[in-house]
């Protein structure tokens, strides 16, 4: 029989509290939404403190306090530190926020932009893209919950999964953007808190020296810096996290909810605060031999190391931490995919004279629908969590130059966007099958970038910004 | 009890092996992994986590390696698995790391030299 650091009731006790203070949350904050616009963009008026907290806390997801441990266990340091240059796609992002507030100061989405800026074509790639992508985000956030609660307290993985999903869905409907940024602030505090509290006891208790002499005499391959499959991962690592970052609109919504002159500064302290927080995660899983914890499935390693070293109250800090964690950037993803399906689908395609009053109904629909498919498709439980992301590389890679340099530069036009989006991604997927994950991204982003790149030679039309002013219904 | 493992070559170092049917009695479980058939010399013994019925093994050098399930010191396996690891060519991951490097500069620079451009039209 099994013995977990938690035992099932304490864990309920506290997934089930922490649901229903977040849901009350929800409700007390939803009751300033008075228009579709302060449902979706939280009125365009976030701050700086908020602007940043939500941008991190985000960011901080079933990727860092997961993926980054399993990353690191199957592929050793370079999967660690690799893993933190993920926080590049925040600091390059900021630039980049400044100049989509600029450009869309009106605009609801990432959609908006590619479709304004480069037609239909590549608009309709780009929405493939976007829904593979959070779908996979989605399901990977969904599996992370319940195989968190699975590690760390034998909870069945269908019950935990379902009440973290629920939970998401039902604060989001109620308070929207408003709801998200508001509990990712809260949820960012209790992070950096809680990684601190882990790094430090983590030090406290394993030896440094310990761990090295383990990994070399039984896992040497986890300490080679020219250990083939890591060496292909870090670039690849870092494309993905550029790709996620520029096409999502998880991201595009923020920069067009801050306030004038705040999108910058809130992006690059957020990228800065989450630099380190991958290298504590993922120094857990490097403990795994040294402590004789050896996984079930890779992505259980940080759960079930911490737990270890720390205890029953160790396990229920990083119980906290990373169910925090994974709600800060499943109810962020709910509620951007949510916005993109209404704005975008919905709004400009189904019914272009909705009202707002329409629109925030259908987005509320979109919300709940998108949770309950989420919920089918977690339920098989296909792959673990790194293939899975990893999967989703190839398709955001290939967003990355036709995004950038649509927003720079005007020579690029719809038919090469569209044409290096959907090449790129093709050419990452045949990568990350014939090859493996760690490729993926680096190839769709080439390929793109190739594409790209001939597009701005062969193409002599200049597109003019005013296109992007789009009149509001 | 039987084992499986990966049935082709290991690329990264890391594979997951599998048992069927582990009665309660043979709990703990361990898995004794050797570089010999004959199991002379022991590079690693795995406690399996838990009744779990799967375990993740990582940080593998090129080589073959052989697997065995132990309970008590009591071989309770039918038979070994082999378990081939071949990494990568380091050319080829070197190759992958310089495009990465290349493409990301690229990207660096156009960025940055448009970011530049669009705050002097301001």
């Amino acid at each position: 029989m099994t013995e977990f650091a938690l035992d099932t009731h304490t864990a309920l006790f506290i997934i089930i509290g922490f649901a229903l203070a977040w849901i009350a949350f929800g409700v007390w904050l939803g009751r300033k939404n008075k228009s579709h616009e302060d449902f979706a963009l939280a009125g365009r008026n976030v701050g700086y403190a908020f602007a940043a907290a939500t941008a991190m806390a985000t960011w901080v997801t079933s990727n860092t306090t997961l993926v980054a441990p399993q990353l690191t266990y199957q592929l050793g340091v370079w999967g660690m530190v690799g893993y933190s240059f993920a926080a590049l796609g925040l600091l390059l992002f900021a630039p980049m926020a400044k100049r989509i507030k600029q450009l869309l100061p009106q605009g609801y989405t990432s959609g908006d932009f590619i479709r304004l800026r480069y037609g239909r074509f590549a608009w309709g790639v780009f929405i493939v893209i976007s829904v593979v992508y959070a779908f996979g985000w989605l399901v990977s956030l969904g599996m992370a919950g319940g195989i968190l609660l699975e590690a760390l307290s034998g909870l069945d993985y269908y019950i935990g999964m379902t009440i973290i999903l629920a939970m998401c869905v039902g604060y989001t409907l109620f308070g929207g953007l408003r709801a998200v940024i508001a509990t990712d602030f809260l949820q960012a505090l209790i992070i950096i808190i809680g990684v601190a509290v882990i790094a430090y006891w983590l030090i406290d208790n394993v030896g440094l020296t310990s761990i090295h002499t383990e990994l070399s005499q039984a896992h040497p391959q986890l300490l080679d810096l020219l250990f083939p499959a890591a060496v292909m991962f870090l670039f690849n690592n870092i494309f993905f996290g550029l790709g996620e970052i520029f096409h999502s609109n998880v991201w595009w919504s923020r920069a067009l909810s801050f306030r004038k002159d705040v999108a910058y500064k809130a992006y690059i302290t957020g990228g800065l605060l989450w630099l380190p927080i991958p290298i504590v995660t993922g120094f857990i899983a490097l403990a795994a031999p040294q402590l004789g914890i050896f996984p079930a499935s890779a992505d259980m390693i940080g759960p079930a190391v911490a737990s270890s070293v720390l205890g029953k109250a160790g396990a229920i800090v990083v119980f906290i931490v990373v169910f925090s964690a994974l709600a800060s950037s499943l109810d962020s993803l709910l509620a951007a995919s949510s916005d993109l399906v209404t704005q975008d689908i919905y709004h400009k395609l189904i019914k272009k004279k909705a009202t707002d009053q329409q629109l925030m109904r259908f987005n509320r629909y979109c919300l709940l629908g998108l949770g309950f498919m989420t919920w089918l498709l977690c339920l098989p439980r296909i792959a673990t969590l790194g293939a899975l992301l990893n999967f989703a590389g190839a398709f955001v890679a290939s967003t990355i130059w036709p995004i950038v340099i649509g927003l720079y530069w005007r020579r690029l036009q719809g038919t090469f966007a569209g044409l290096a989006m959907a090449a790129g991604t093709i050419a990452g997927l045949i990568a990350y099958f014939w090859i493996g994950f760690y490729v993926a991204a680096l190839v769709s982003c080439a390929v793109s970038g190739l594409i790209c790149a001939a597009g701005v030679v062969f193409n002599k039309r200049q597109f003019s910004w005013h296109e992007l002013q789009e009149s509001r219904q | 009890m039987r084992l499986s493992g990966p049935q082709t070559e290991v690329r990264a170092g890391y594979f997951v092996i599998e048992f069927e049917h582990v009665p309660a009695a043979l709990r703990p479980l361990y898995l004794q992994v050797s570089t010999s058939n004959s199991f002379d010399t022991i590079v690693q013994t795995v406690p399996v986590m838990g009744d779990f019925e799967q375990v993740t093994l990582t940080g593998f050098e090129s080589g073959h390696y052989f697997i065995r399930a132990t309970h008590e010191d009591t071989v309770v396996s039918e038979t070994a698995i082999n378990v081939t690891v071949s990494h990568y060519p380091v050319w080829q991951a070197l190759t992958l790391f310089c495009i990465g490097a290349l493409l990301f500069l690229l990207l660096l620079i156009t960025l940055i030299s448009g970011h530049k451009k669009a705050v002097n039209n301001d």
